[in-house]
């Protein structure tokens, strides 16, 4: 298959103040995104999967490390690459949003300015051409009165209309994967609709593969081809979407789906999935997810469980997957 | 049923720099004994300061509360304080809502000890004990501080200091949408037992129309400072008079991937701003059914259905598919 | 709703997750006692600072002479087993003047801190939780307070009142509570607004409740990194204040005995190097201290 990119074994620590070992953020990640495709890693806060991201595109924290694993992009492994070689690639070959694109965007300069100057350096367009490029980029994504956009500062935009802008700013660098952490979580639904669309047109266009990591099953159903669940740093189930909704196998999957609202008729308990996300320095030593599995047996509270073919490339990582016929609500 | 809340007439206005933020404009409803109302709408409709007014934290403008039976603007000091007891707040952010100086025992007792709750500290202390329990956190962590708990445990903490005063309605902003979907589904069905538990009433405010579906009895919707639809949840959500509820509806992304190619509505266009917000109709800039009546009059609240209620002056028909 | 076996088992579960995963407790303490693992300068002023203080409580212990004890056959010597500091123009131990001169130092270095702490805090409280007029009153008056220079104004005060001691302390509080007033009303601006806050104003929690059960004790941490600061800012400032002649001339502070040895600058320059050490060596100490709890205490005051 072809894949844009290839994440093998990727194992990230964290070192943390007055603690002399360091946490284990990701542990053994394996992870590919088809080109042109788009895949979600899903999972709640501090499960790894923005670490992940980070990991391969070299902007960890000060405090983190990658230990070892490969990431294999456009034949390079990004892992061994210089910080020079890696910002050539997060500018043209890969884009990146965030929740917050506040961060991603430097208050003290107008916001069309910054998508222009992206459009020189990397099509080398002169100053009059990028900035006409820019305002009919910005009005593609649906920024209205792009002129008057062009010359203000991000803080002056809201939330919707920033996200848009580092759209725009990836469909000018019509970059070969764009990684959505979180795009739309901080805003409105309609907003959220819009610019989820907004992806998928721009992916339609340009053939961007998508790595979009989201706690949002919403969100996952409505945008991703696959789809990587991740718990406590490892990823616990993979599976296409339609699979992964109509019969996913993994315990913690299956909570995760009996919990949301939508699916639970009203006056009928949500499934709980008890207790919370171990402690990075207290991993249960078998499986991570056992302390709060109701199905787990002696073995998973001993031993790893490895991740198994269901079949179709559905990986399961449980002794015990649940089968389709298996009711949701044990 | 018996009517334990009513807003008539609510309005509150805060004067800005460049003009009048109209938060809430007009806004009568009343909740009953013992049901949960859902209150939905998007970031700056106003929901929460609507969640504030009622609770007292806000002063409206104009237009008033009455809690059971009370005009709570006629009403002062001891008085105003026994009657205030009945309607408690559970805040959205549960880093927030707790004072990291105090210790979590502390922070439930708190409004024990401002209405002189209880005969002394000890006993006091017996109840924050059981309430503890009740919420799900160990009694024996009474003297830990917030900073060490999660934020599901935080607002399980919250809940317990909202019940402290055994209050009879209880405003929820937003309670579950800073957590994670597995912590969310806990704090919801704590909240469901404990309705149950103490025939509480829930004014359920929030984003996510999701949850609010699952909760309440019935939803009212608002945009921009106004209800634009107030009806049973699932005559609501299955019928949609409003064309606004319509596109907030088709806007949520559904867990389940077999919809996604389905014919929807977007909304095009950003928000207005409450600080001129459009005339006539507010929805009028972004409607497709707008007209020229639409940009002048106002519409009223209407009964379309035994009590489902839109204001608009081109409600969707049945099944209406925009 | 019915309990099954499941939902005990699952209650009795979750407790023992809920238990397990309890946060370490890493609050203002722990992250101070942290800061002077690694921040060796600030342990350093700290060890000083205690030094210092044991050195004035225990005066007639350490010092051989009497600080006050002429001995015209003595006069301006230098250094020396004998005098470990020489001694001055009228034959006095220079070594037992500096540890005497350290008591009443020290006391100008707490006392106006300590007064223009709580009035600071008192009136910074006010200014912010009231607002309003009470706000706009106080504030002016701080204002007026920080723009005059603190130097001029402290002198003014000097003459007026009259040169004694206490006259001193009055005139450094004066000049030091506008600061404070300042940051107390910010943070208390800004502590108004938090949730917390709202929640026990919600609740029927009075007035005063809130200030002192929520806001003063979230304004500490940062008044103890003020008051650790306006300390040696008070020490300079008598020192200053003393040397141009403005002090009590009757209390033998560092800076009194500085501005007494500066005639004899080139002959017995130990004569103000011993005093003025110990102004630097005490400011500094303190700078040190003050700057490691800020670093501690900030991190946690933004969580």
């Amino acid at each position: 298959m072809d894949n844009i990119l290839e994440i093998k074994n990727l194992i990230t620590s964290f070192a943390s103040d007055g603690r002399k070992e360091r946490a284990i953020a990701v542990n053994g990640v394996d992870l590919a995104i088809p080109r042109g495709k788009t895949v979600g890693l899903v999972g709640e806060s501090g499960c790894g999967k923005s670490v992940t991201s980070l990991s391969v595109t070299g902007l960890l924290a000060e405090n983190g490390r990658v230990e070892s694993g490969e990431a294999l992009f456009q034949g390079r492994d990004l892992l061994r690459l210089s910080e020079k070689e890696l910002r050539a690639i997060r500018g043209n070959d890969i884009s990146m949003i965030f929740q917050e694109p506040m961060t991603s965007l430097n208050p003290v300069i107008p916001v069309g300015v910054q998508v222009a100057e992206a459009a020189r350096l990397h099509e080398g367009l002169d100053k009059a051409t990028a900035k006409a490029r820019t305002v009919e980029i910005m009005r593609k994504v649906g920024i209205p009165e792009p002129e008057r956009r062009y010359g203000q500062y991000p803080h002056q935009l809201s939330g919707g209309l920033r996200q848009r802008v580092m759209i725009a700013m990836g469909m000018l660098l019509k970059p070969d994967l764009l990684i959505a952490d979180e795009p739309t979580t901080a805003l409105d639904v309609s907003i959220e609709a819009q610019i989820l669309r907004l992806m998928r047109d721009l992916q339609r266009e340009n053939g961007t593969a998508i790595l979009m990591i989201t706690h949002n099953l919403g969100v996952v159903a409505e945008i991703c081809d696959e789809v990587y669940v991740m718990y406590a740093g490892e990823v616990v189930e993979r599976a296409d979407v339609f699979t992964l909704f109509k019969s996913c196998a993994h315990p913690y999957t299956r909570g995760l789906m009996g919990a949301l609202p939508r699916m639970t008729p009203k006056g009928q308990r949500l499934y709980n999935i008890r207790g919370t996300v171990p402690n990075l320095w207290a991993m249960p030593v078998g499986c991570r997810f056992a302390p709060r599995c109701e199905f787990a047996a002696e073995r998973c509270h001993g031993e790893k469980p490895p991740l198994l073919d269901l079949g179709g490339g559905h990986l399961c990582r449980c002794f015990a997957p649940r089968g389709l016929e298996d009711e949701h609500h044990g | 049923m018996d009517e334990l809340l009513r807003a008539e007439r609510l309005v509150k206005e805060f004067p800005v720099k460049r003009g009048v933020v109209h938060a809430v404009s007009d806004v009568s409803f009343s909740i009953r004994k013992g049901e949960t109302l859902g209150l939905v709408g998007e970031s700056g409709c106003g929901k929460s300061t609507l969640g504030k007014l009622l609770i007292d934290l806000l002063t409206p403008t104009s237009g008033a509360v009455w809690f059971r039976g009370e005009d709570l603007s006629r009403m002062k000091g001891q008085a105003l304080r026994t009657l205030r007891r009945g309607m408690q707040m559970i805040f959205q952010d549960p880093y927030a809502s707790l004072d990291p100086r105090m210790r979590v025992g502390d922070i439930i007792m708190e409004p024990m000890n401002a209405h002189r709750v209880g005969k002394n500290r000890a006993e006091r202390v017996e109840m924050v004990r059981e309430l503890m329990d009740q919420v799900g956190i160990r009694p024996e962590l009474f003297n830990r501080y917030p900073h060490q708990f999660s934020g599901g445990q935080r607002q399980r903490i919250g809940i317990a200091r909202a019940l402290a005063l055994n209050p009879e309605l209880v405003i929820c902003d937003e309670p579950v949408s800073a957590l994670d979907v597995s912590i969310q589904a806990q704090i919801l069905n704590l909240l469901g037992d404990l309705q149950q538990q103490r025939s509480l009433t829930y004014l359920f405010i929030s984003h996510d129309l999701n949850v609010v579906r699952y909760l309440s009895d019935r939803v009212a919707v608002m945009f921009l400072g106004q209800f634009c639809e107030l009806s049973p949840t699932e005559q609501l959500y299955a019928q949609p008079r409003h064309p606004y509820t319509r596109f907030l509806l088709d806007a949520v992304p559904q867990p389940d991937p077999t919809l996604r190619d389905a014919e929807r509505a977007l909304l095009v266009g950003e928000v207005s701003s409450p600080v001129n917000p459009p005339s006539g109709c507010r929805f009028h800039p972004r409607c497709p059914y707008a007209d020229a009546r639409c940009r002048q009059e106002k519409p009223d609240l209407v009964e379309m259905a035994p009590g489902h209620l839109c204001a608009c002056h081109h409600p969707l028909a049945d099944r209406e598919i925009l | 709703m019915k309990k099954t076996q499941r939902d005990l088992y699952t209650a009795r579960l979750s407790k023992q997750i809920l238990d397990a995963d309890l946060q370490p407790d890493v609050g203002v303490r722990a992250s101070i006692i942290n800061m002077f693992r690694t921040n060796h300068a600030a342990l350093a002023g700290l060890i000083v600072i205690l030094l210092i203080i044991l050195a004035a409580v225990f005066a007639p212990l350490i010092t051989r002479y009497d600080p006050n004890a002429l001995n015209l056959a003595n006069m301006r010597k230098p250094p020396s087993a004998e005098h470990w500091f020489g001694t001055d123009d009228m034959g006095r131990d220079v070594f037992s003047r500096v540890i005497y001169g350290g008591r009443l130092s020290l006391m100008i270095g707490f006392v106006p801190s300590v007064i223009s702490l709580v009035l600071g805090t008192v009136l910074g409280l006010m200014a912010g939780y009231l607002g309003r007029h009470v706000d706009a009153v106080i504030m002016r008056l701080a204002d007026v307070v920080l723009a005059f220079p603190s130097l001029l104004l402290a002198m003014v005060v000097m003459y007026t009142l009259g040169s004694s001691i206490l006259n001193m302390f009055i005139a450094l509080s004066i000049i030091n509570w506008a600061g404070t007033a300042r940051v107390v009303r910010a943070q208390t601006l800004s502590l108004k607004e938090k949730e917390f806050v709202e929640a026990a104003r919600s609740m029927g929690v009075s007035r005063f409740s809130i200030v002192f059960k929520h806001i003063l004790p979230n304004c500490l941490p940062n008044l103890i990194v003020l008051f650790t600061l306006d300390i040696p800012g008070a020490i300079m400032w008598e020192s200053s204040m003393s040397f141009l002649g403005v002090g009590d001339p009757n209390a033998a502070s560092w800076g009194l005995m500085v501005s007494q040895g500066k005639s004899y600058a080139y002959m017995c320059p130990w004569l103000i190097l011993a005093p003025g050490l110990a102004i630097l060596v005490t400011v500094m100490a303190f700078n040190f201290l003050g700057d490691g709890l800020r670093d501690a205490i900030d991190p946690y005051m933004k969580t």
